[in-house]
């Protein structure tokens, strides 16, 4: 259980049946889309439960991980 | 630096964040929803990213996988308020505003969706940086050496990679200014010294022709050799490989290139991986040209390294 600013909360992986790989404008490089997102579900002040997946896409300078850097030869 | 996306269970994209290297963190919000704060102290630029899931299929239990398709895609787009220059961001110290983080710096106003020019001199510095920081390296070094002096550089916003070579014209191209990174810079310098080194360099082997892939698993052997003997834990040659074990057997094959250099039993390795890549690789497979033997450009920037 995470004290998260919005409530307790927990995180999950997340696993996919096929091989997904994600892409964004400011990132430099398509990643396995399980390495790059985890589920987190809080509860709010409220009382509702709340589902949110969160992708953490770090870029360039630092490579960390596995990735598919597409050349344009 | 890192990019954090965040959806709701929907798929709706909810909030984005740029975490920066001094650990403050700037965040971007919906563009409808800060309109009524302009005034004339401030104003509101806009941008907007394409956020992309691609899938790639097995139907024999990860031997063969099909072409990626992409299966959803969002465009969103972002406000920032800036004022007096200084970008208004929740943590973050300021800097030239959102539009100058896509163009890394120092290009406010310009539009960051059609351009193709010579590097800029901030953009030359970025350029100069990656190469210093790869020619420390004996085998990216000597690659350097090589073809430094002749080579272009030039932005074009067309292109769908983060880098490219052409060899038509000796110029290695940028997608934009976060591409001159010298994980991009070492892969094209490679393609350049591939194109220097075999006879007919290598145009003849261009996207979708027979050895494209012979070429494209060269460049990434050789990519992954500097970065593991460098330390960085990150990997090109493996991507689409359909199991761990498989990814850990090719990066030990690599580490030990590293350790041995190209000795003549690993080597004799070297088709098995390129098999591999030529079946995995969701890009590049397809194109393996079976009479093409091309390690020559990676065994001489190799030479005299271990």
């Amino acid at each position: 259980m995470l004290n998260l600013s919005m409530g307790n909360g927990v995180v999950a992986p997340l696993e996919f049946e096929n091989q997904n790989f994600v892409s964004t404008t400011f990132n430099s490089y398509d990643m396995s889309l399980e390495e790059a997102s985890y589920l987190m579900m809080y509860k709010d002040k409220g009382g509702a439960i709340q589902g949110e997946i969160v992708y953490l896409l770090p870029e360039g300078k630092n490579p960390v991980m596995e990735s598919c850097q597409k050349s344009g030869f | 630096m890192s990019t954090i996306i965040v959806q709701d269970l929907k798929g709706d994209i909810l909030k984005g964040y740029i975490s920066n290297p001094d650990g403050t963190v700037m965040g971007f919000m919906p563009s409808n929803s800060i309109s009524d704060k302009t005034d004339s102290q401030t104003s509101k630029s806009t941008v907007c990213f394409t956020f992309e899931i691609w899938q790639t299929k097995s139907s024999d239990g990860g031997t063969t996988w099909s072409s990626p398709e992409l299966i959803s895609t969002h465009t969103e787009c972002y406000s920032t308020l800036t004022r007096n220059s200084m970008a208004i961001s929740d943590g973050g110290s300021g800097g030239g505003g959102y539009e100058d983080y896509l163009n890394g710096g120092g290009n406010s106003g310009s539009s960051p969706q059609n351009y193709n020019y010579s590097l800029k001199p901030s953009e030359m510095v970025t350029l100069n940086e990656a190469k210093n920081s790869l020619a420390s390296d004996c085998a990216a070094g000597m690659v350097i050496s090589n073809v430094w002096g002749s080579l272009n550089f030039r932005m074009n916003s067309t292109l769908t990679t983060n880098g490219s070579f052409d060899a038509a014209s000796n110029t290695i191209l940028f997608r934009n200014t976060n591409n001159i990174t010298f994980k991009t810079l070492l892969e094209e310098l490679f393609h350049a010294y591939q194109h220097t080194y075999y006879p007919s360099g290598i145009r003849t082997f261009s996207k979708g022709k027979s050895g494209w892939t012979n070429i494209e698993f060269e460049a990434k052997v050789f990519y992954d050799i500097y970065m593991s003997r460098n330390g960085f834990n990150s990997w090109l040659g493996t991507w689409g490989f359909p199991n761990e074990d498989i990814k850990k057997k090719y990066r030990d094959w690599i580490k030990k290139l590293v350790d041995y250099g190209p000795t003549a039993e690993l080597m004799g390795q070297y088709n098995n991986w390129l098999n591999l890549f030529n079946t995995h690789h969701p890009h590049y497979k397809g194109y393996l040209n079976d009479k093409l033997n091309a390690t020559g450009a990676l065994l001489d920037a190799l030479s005299g390294c271990n």
